[in-house]
């Protein structure tokens, strides 16, 4: 090894990585976070549209059976 | 093998990505860390271990990861060359100690990361397969094996010593290992980036 260990750097390199991995998981959880809110609100928007204010309309009666109100 | 030309976004995208690199290296490990993490720690020959398991790794993660975001030629090759340059620029700006014995941010170095980079370039082009998971753990091992016999050749011999012949296997060893091990992670993490931002490129 060239020169004496130096112990001290490597606790500043032991504590660096633990932030960078705090910041990854940080981002992850926001990126997991944003990306089930996306997939809720498009959940909704499908939603939405099943329930639209026009429905389609009725099918027309073609036989004798299909009258059931008479 | 079919070479495509890189297009400018996707060479901003591997130049962000080697610069990312750089800075997360030089921010993670001061001066006089990874020798001693290698060698008062883990008790590994060298010298190589730092390369073979700290240096070479990272360098691979981010070839292989530029090279998996983009389809044209050259992706991992910016990316690496952008990991040395920038490396090398913000030790100088901001007067960061590195280990002499690396030489960081010398032309040999940039050379030997470069190297590492054309490595892992030609493995993910050559041939007609698709760039799969296996590939990138050929690679990464590859890439990384190439840079630890670099640095014994042409690097050590001037900064510090020749590496003894009986530590060759078990260093060799630990590159093809780490190589293997990150190449994964950077197959991995591509998988990751492609859900999240839907990359729909089919390869």
């Amino acid at each position: 090894m060239c020169g004496p260990p130096d112990f001290a750097a490597l606790e500043t390199c032991v504590i660096r990585l633990a932030e960078l991995s705090a910041a990854g998981l940080g981002t992850y959880a926001v990126c997991q976070t944003a990306a089930m809110c996306r997939g809720f609100a498009s959940g909704r928007g499908k939603r939405q549209k099943k329930t639209s204010p026009h429905p389609p309309a009725r099918p027309v009666a073609e036989g004798p059976n299909d009258h059931l109100d008479t | 093998m079919k070479l495509t030309v890189i297009r400018p976004k996707e060479v901003a995208i591997c130049s962000a990505i080697g610069a990312a690199g750089a800075l997360i290296f030089l921010f993670a490990f001061p001066k006089g860390a990874i020798s001693t993490l290698m060698h008062a720690v883990l008790h590994l020959p060298g010298p190589g271990a730092g390369i073979a398991l700290i240096i070479g790794p990272i360098v691979i993660f981010v070839a292989l990861l530029a090279s998996l975001l983009t389809r044209g030629t050259g992706g991992a090759l910016i990316a690496s060359l952008t990991f040395a340059v920038a490396s090398a620029l913000v030790a100088a700006i901001f007067a960061i100690p590195t280990n002499p014995k690396g030489a960081f941010g010398s032309a040999i170095f940039i050379a030997a990361v470069a190297l590492a980079g054309i490595t892992a370039e030609a493995v993910m082009h050559l041939g007609k397969s698709a760039k799969g998971r296996r590939r990138c753990l050929l690679a990464g091992a590859l890439a990384n094996t190439v840079l630890l016999v670099f640095y014994w050749i042409a690097i050590f011999p001037r900064t510090y010593k020749p590496v003894a012949w009986h530590d060759v296997p078990l260093l060799t060893a630990l590159a093809l290992a780490a190589g293997l091990l990150f190449g994964y992670i950077a197959w991995v993490v591509y998988g990751f980036l492609s859900r999240t931002f839907a990359l729909k490129e089919k390869r």
